[in-house]
């Protein structure tokens, strides 16, 4: 099948109505949850899974995505309109959002939160579509030895969502690897971990463990101290974007986007560090410079083509290589699972159309949100007005039928419980969730790869030398290894200096 | 308790537990086969460089912590709060409890029960909202999982439905 016809294909299963309509859902649920405060686009796109069990793959698929996309948006409202961020992508929107809100224009800044986002998003999804495909026909050359130098290196991305330690991000990331190898032995086909639980021979299923880790905490840290804690909504006022303004911020739109591109791209660097720096460079660029940080639409601008410029470019080593370049991309790579798909360059082989459809969803999905962002704007109000007593019951439930529902089991809710509580005591001992769950599933990827890498060579160790592609893979994982003990060892000098040593 | 020497316990903990899996799990847990090839295909090697992985870092948490200097003016952690202990054992309970629930009454009785006391236990202060949630959310599930996705939930011993 030729380009062409697949394109043609891919339009025939996209323009159908349960396609467009689910992404427009994901949208509309992404773009809710990321603005009530306390909940995460991950949380989001944990939550949403489950219900795409029955879905055909593409449009589960979409499905997702666009919550992930929505997401991403949505919390920039709360961060503008309550100086409390929806998600940590949007922290940086905080600095100019929030003054422009309390001189009355929130409306205009969330206008150009909207814009800037949505001009992003469509530059990210242009990179994907132009890069991923041309990365994906690189990769077709790849073994077991190079698949395992990649995902290995994909697993130092690990130093990105480690949070301020990052020794306890690898402890997590350990123990997230540990959990991934109960099951049968795929070698040799025996029991690891089962202690006679049959239910256990197919490993511990993803999805339990992942709604565990991102949404249980939640409702255990807040039913423990409760409170309906939600900062006071400022007035949307009646100023909108002028052509005049909008054409101003145009040029920290395209650096935020390109930012956003280059970071997303790269394995675990996430949308907060691109928001800050799309932000840092527009400042240094704009003859006003001395304006931002106190309301500043430049500045809000910049930081949410910074963070939405991330979402498309993330997929492209999902998709590419198969690895995710961060937690919400390690979910979508779970759900691909789910349904049977293994992205990679072999999806883009036989599976062409499907990812053609993707592409083509991808792109609608800018259009959704720019529909979805303006009615989302008015209605905020109502949605930060949800008790946290009604909502985190109602999330538990959505756990609970979520669990279960994926082998039908009351087993996997005993697992969600476990994981939740193992959350909860990473959550109050400060180590990183993410770090565990993509490590879970990256694990076994790593395991496999090693050991058909064994096999093949008969135990010999120069097969993992064997091309100029495990050599890249190597050097750059000693790189990236490299900048984090030095990014670790800037970190300590100031703290030492300060404490006097 | 003060954030070094909670980062020593765990530190501490964490090569504790890695010590256990070499000696006591991981011998227990997988069963090696004798015709093992080569000891890099064995099923043991992984989780063994793992619990290693976890040995070595638990020590390095500890020592970073031990090392660290107590910092000028550093207060104690918060104080042991014996109210938010006790709910957080009873959240444990109603998450019991609702595991136990379903066997009984069926997934959507039970969750029904479970939204209406968690939000009760969580000082809703909008009990009616609360009611109409409780009744309307678990049918709502069933509806989708059940009715449209095919799902066959859980029904209880008690209450057989749905």
């Amino acid at each position: 099948m030729n380009a062409w016809d697949a394109a043609y294909w891919a339009f025939q299963t996209i323009a159908q109505v349960e396609a467009i309509a689910a992404l427009g859902l994901g949208v509309a649920i992404g773009v809710i949850v990321g603005a009530v405060p306390g909940m995460s686009a991950t949380m989001g796109v944990a939550l949403t899974l489950p219900f795409t069990f029955s879905l055909e793959p593409l449009v589960g698929i979409l499905l997702l995505l666009g919550v992930y996309k929505g997401g991403i948006f949505g919390g920039s409202i709360p961060a503008i309109l309550i100086k409390t961020p929806g998600t940590p992508a949007s922290s940086c929107t905080v600095l100019d959002g929030h003054p422009l809100a309390e001189r009355g224009e929130a409306g205009k800044a969330l206008e150009i939160a909207l814009y800037a986002s949505c001009i992003a998003d469509i530059v990210s999804n242009l990179a994907l579509i132009l890069f991923a495909a041309w990365l994906a026909a690189f990769a077709l050359s790849f073994g077991p030895p190079e698949f395992f130098t990649l995902i290995l290196f994909s697993l130092t991305i690990i130093a990105g969502v480690s949070g301020d330690s990052l020794t306890k991000g690898l402890i997590s990331a350990a123990f997230g690897l540990l959990a991934a190898t109960v099951g049968l032995d795929l070698v040799y086909g025996t029991d690891r971990f089962i202690f006679g639980q049959t239910e256990l021979m197919a490993g511990l299923n993803f999805i339990p463990v992942l709604i565990g880790l991102f949404a249980l905490p939640e409702i255990l840290a807040y039913l423990r101290r409760p409170t309906e804690a939600v900062g006071k909504v400022m007035d949307l006022g009646r100023h909108h974007v002028s052509w005049r303004e909008f054409r101003r911020c145009l040029r920290s739109i395209g650096l935020g986007s390109a930012i956003g591109v280059v970071m997303g791209a790269i394995p675990g660097i996430g949308g907060a560090p691109a928001a800050f720096l799309a932000y840092s460079e527009a400042r240094r660029l704009s003859p006003d410079r001395e304006r931002f940080g106190k309301g500043e639409l430049e500045g809000v601008a910049a930081s949410e083509a910074g963070n939405n410029g991330v979402c498309g470019a993330t997929l492209i080593p999902l998709l590419a290589l198969g690895v995710p370049g961060d937690v919400i991309t390690a979910v979508i790579l779970g759900a691909f699972m789910v349904h049977g798909l293994q992205p990679g360059p072999i999806m883009f082989q036989q599976n062409i159309v499907l990812i053609y459809a993707l592409f083509m969803g991808i792109m609608l999905s800018s259009v959704f949100l720019f529909i979805t962002g303006k009615i989302a704007i008015r209605l905020f109000r109502r949605v930060a007005d949800i008790p946290r007593s009604i909502l985190y019951p109602s999330v538990l439930a959505l756990c609970v039928f979520g669990a279960y529902a994926i082998n039908n089991t009351m087993f996997d809710v005993l697992v969600m419980f476990a994981t939740g509580l193992l959350g909860y005591f990473m959550m109050r001992t400060g180590i990183p969730a993410a770090p565990f769950l993509i490590a879970f599933i990256l694990g076994p990827m790593l395991e496999d790869n090693f050991r058909q890498a064994m096999l093949m060579s008969q135990g010999d160790f120069t097969i993992f030398l064997r091309s100029g592609i495990t050599w890249f893979f190597w050097a750059a994982t000693a790189l990236s290894i490299g900048l984090i003990v030095r990014r670790g060892l800037a970190g300590r000098r100031p703290a030492a200096r300060y404490s006097g040593h | 308790m003060t954030r070094k020497r909670r980062e020593l316990l765990l530190g501490v903990g964490v090569a504790a537990f890695a010590l256990l899996l070499l000696t006591v799990v991981i011998p227990l847990g997988i069963h090696v086969p004798k015709a093992v090839r080569a000891a890099v295909l064995s099923p043991d090697l992984w989780p063994r460089v793992i619990a290693v992985m976890l040995l070595f870092l638990g020590t390095v948490l500890a020592v970073q912590a031990r090392l660290e200097p107590e910092t000028e003016g550093e207060l104690p952690g918060a104080p042991f709060d014996p109210v938010a202990a006790s709910r957080l054992f009873a959240t444990l309970a109603l998450l019991l409890a609702y595991y136990w629930l379903v066997g009984r009454l069926g997934i959507v009785l039970a969750s029904g029960i479970v939204i209406f006391a968690c939000g009760l236990f969580g000082r809703s202060r909008h009990p009616r909202l609360l009611f109409a949630i409780a009744l309307l959310l678990p049918l709502l599930l069933w509806g989708f999982f059940y009715k449209i996705a095919g799902i066959p939930l859980p029904s209880g011993d008690w209450v057989n439905w749905p």
